[in-house]
């Protein structure tokens, strides 16, 4: 009796903060923010929950300034953009690529502060959303927590400083990972103002454009980002990929990856783990 | 009304909870593991609500003065229901504790102790002293109602590697190691040939590397292997009277360092990592896959940047 009073009471308010106009798809995540997500971080577009978006995160983490997410979206043609997401962030976004001339993959690290869904969201050349994501659990501050590591202070020795390398995949394209030494500071933390990477372009030796990226300061500290350049836009043998970048203070950064010397095996995952 | 019925749940959750917490116990058991000593085991599970933080191994050994402990547990209550179940073992006094790492569930019984001299090494002095709130916090966001009151209670007084205690006919050799933390002090009973490995010694029960140093790690493994002992108490999981968990920890170590370094190499991101597979060898431990995400998370970063070159204009 008492229990259901309390549980009528919780739905009213529920209800009663519901906005109008809000999406009649369902959020297999159950994500108490999806109407905000889809209304605010995906424009009110069409979406649709999409089993081909597969989004990796371990179920929970100690350390809420370091989770790692993986997005694959294998199979859904014309991929224009690949958005990372945790709902729950006062920082939502976490990275956007375009995988011009990529997979649609990614990995990185980003921040959560507090147990969240962590969504990909795959934008298609028809306008879209492709809706893939995972739960992880997080003590909470991840967000609001002094930086995780920070050069041992001397961050700014090394600002902008990049570290990569590039590998290939046994089916031909190049995995191209990247560590960009930065803050990435949410702006949150003890009156230090936000600054962060901002965007990241890599170009392969023919002068294409094989990726963008879009980085907010939902990023971990020190990015890590994992891409994989498409057979049909790897750099040739004995060229470089071009990294340029800058970030919120337009501070450039400017890097070359050397074509791979190496071919990768496949993964050797644990299948049956989600 | 709605209010009213808000109140009434609030009293009746209240009052749920706190006949719970009357009723929460470890039942900690001593076994006796050679004559006088005794060993409390816990399970071979991670911090939870159920257990209490109930997964370490505690001791005691009753010596002709008085009583040594070696690790004083998870909490307040767990320090106090040690000091009961020693107290059915022998009226002899409890003359001290010996804390052996700085590691949450091994120290947060200390404010049962508080009589008694409490020590540790220099550097885990030093890192409960620095940690010990945050750790503690921690515990009673995994743990919950089993830590109600539990603080923080830095060891009074510093032991050294090499020192010999001879405490009622008793001969105790210390050893500081280290390895799974920074300072891993190790009790050697000669009097009894019992080793109290501390933490460097994990029984079917996945390792946790925290503030481990792998490479360290092993040396330590090889000095405790070359000591002569008759029976083995881990920091976690079941006594043994021969060196099985030592070999255990050391291929698992092994093995994880292996296939870090090898992921590193081959290009991997730490998704890719936590899913590897496990060798069938250890497939069986409790908690490995948990502890091999927790451990990835901890050791893959910074081997993960020393396998990217460089690549600045």
């Amino acid at each position: 009796m008492r229990l259901s009073s309390l549980a009528s009471l919780a739905l009213a308010v529920c209800l009663a903060v519901s906005p109008a106009g809000a999406s009649d798809v369902t959020d297999p995540l159950d994500s108490v923010v999806w109407d905000y997500v889809h209304e605010q971080l995906l424009n009110g577009e069409p979406v649709v929950f999409d089993d081909r978006v597969q989004v990796f995160a371990p179920e929970k983490v100690e350390d809420g300034r370091m989770v790692p997410v993986s997005v694959r979206a294998d199979g859904i043609p014309d991929v224009k953009q690949i958005l990372v997401l945790g709902d729950l962030n006062p920082i939502p976004r976490a990275v956007m690529l375009e995988p011009i001339k990529a997979r649609p993959f990614i990995a990185l690290r980003m921040k959560v502060n507090e147990g969240t869904a962590i969504r990909a969201a795959v934008k298609t050349g028809d306008g879209v959303w492709h809706l893939g994501g995972t739960v992880v659990q997080a003590p909470g501050g991840g967000c609001a927590a002094p930086r995780l590591v920070a050069d041992g202070g001397n961050w700014e020795d090394h600002l902008g400083e990049v570290r990569a390398r590039a590998w290939r995949t046994v089916d031909g394209a190049d995995r191209l990972r990247l560590m960009i030494h930065h803050p990435m500071d949410t702006g949150l933390v003890d009156n230090i103002p936000e600054f962060f990477l901002d965007r990241l372009t890599i170009t392969n030796a023919a002068g294409e454009e094989v990726a963008r990226i879009q980085a907010w300061s939902a990023m971990s500290t020190n990015p890590v980002l994992t891409l994989e350049i498409a057979p049909d836009g790897v750099t040739a043998p004995g060229t470089a990929y071009a990294v340029s970048g800058v970030d919120s203070d337009a501070n450039e950064v400017s890097a070359s990856i050397p074509a791979p010397s190496q071919t990768m095996p496949p993964p050797p995952l644990q299948e049956a783990m989600r | 009304m709605i209010r009213r019925a808000l109140i009434l749940s609030a009293v009746a959750l209240a009052l749920a909870i706190s006949a719970k917490a009357a009723d929460l116990s470890y039942d900690l058991t001593p076994q006796e593991v050679a004559p006088g000593t005794y060993v409390l085991e816990g399970t071979r599970e991670y911090f939870t609500r159920e257990n209490g933080g109930n997964i370490v191994n505690t001791a005691f050994i009753v010596t002709n003065e008085g009583v040594v402990v070696i690790d004083n547990g998870p909490s307040k209550r767990y320090g106090e229901e040690l000091r009961a179940a020693i107290a059915r073992v022998t009226d002899k006094p409890v003359l001290r504790v010996i804390v052996t790492h700085l590691h949450p569930d091994h120290f947060l019984g200390g404010q049962a102790f508080e009589d008694v001299p409490v020590g540790a090494t220099a550097a885990t002095r030093a890192g409960i002293a620095e940690e010990g709130t945050m750790v503690t916090e921690n515990l009673y966001r995994l743990s919950g109602d089993w830590m109600r009151g539990t603080e923080t209670v830095v060891p009074s007084e510093t032991l050294e590697d090499g020192q010999v205690i001879k405490v009622g006919g008793h001969t105790l050799r210390l050893l500081e190691l280290s390895g799974h933390t920074e300072s891993d002090l190790v009790v050697m009973d000669e009097t009894t040939g019992v080793l109290f490995a501390s933490d460097l010694v994990f029984h079917d029960r996945a390792p946790t590397f925290p503030h481990a140093d792998i490479a360290v790690w092993l040396e330590s493994l090889d000095t405790l292997q070359a000591l002569d002992f008759k029976v083995l108490v881990p920091g976690h999981g079941p006594v043994t009277r021969d060196a099985g968990p030592i070999e255990q920890t050391r291929a698992y170590l092994q093995w994880l360092n292996g296939a870090l370094r090898e992921a590193a190499a081959g290009g991997r991101e730490i998704t890719e990592v936590i899913r590897m597979p496990i060798p069938p060898e250890f497939a069986d431990m409790d908690l490995v896959r948990d502890e091999l995400t927790r451990s990835v998370l901890t050791l893959y970063p910074e081997l993960a940047r020393d396998s990217l070159p460089p690549a600045s204009n």
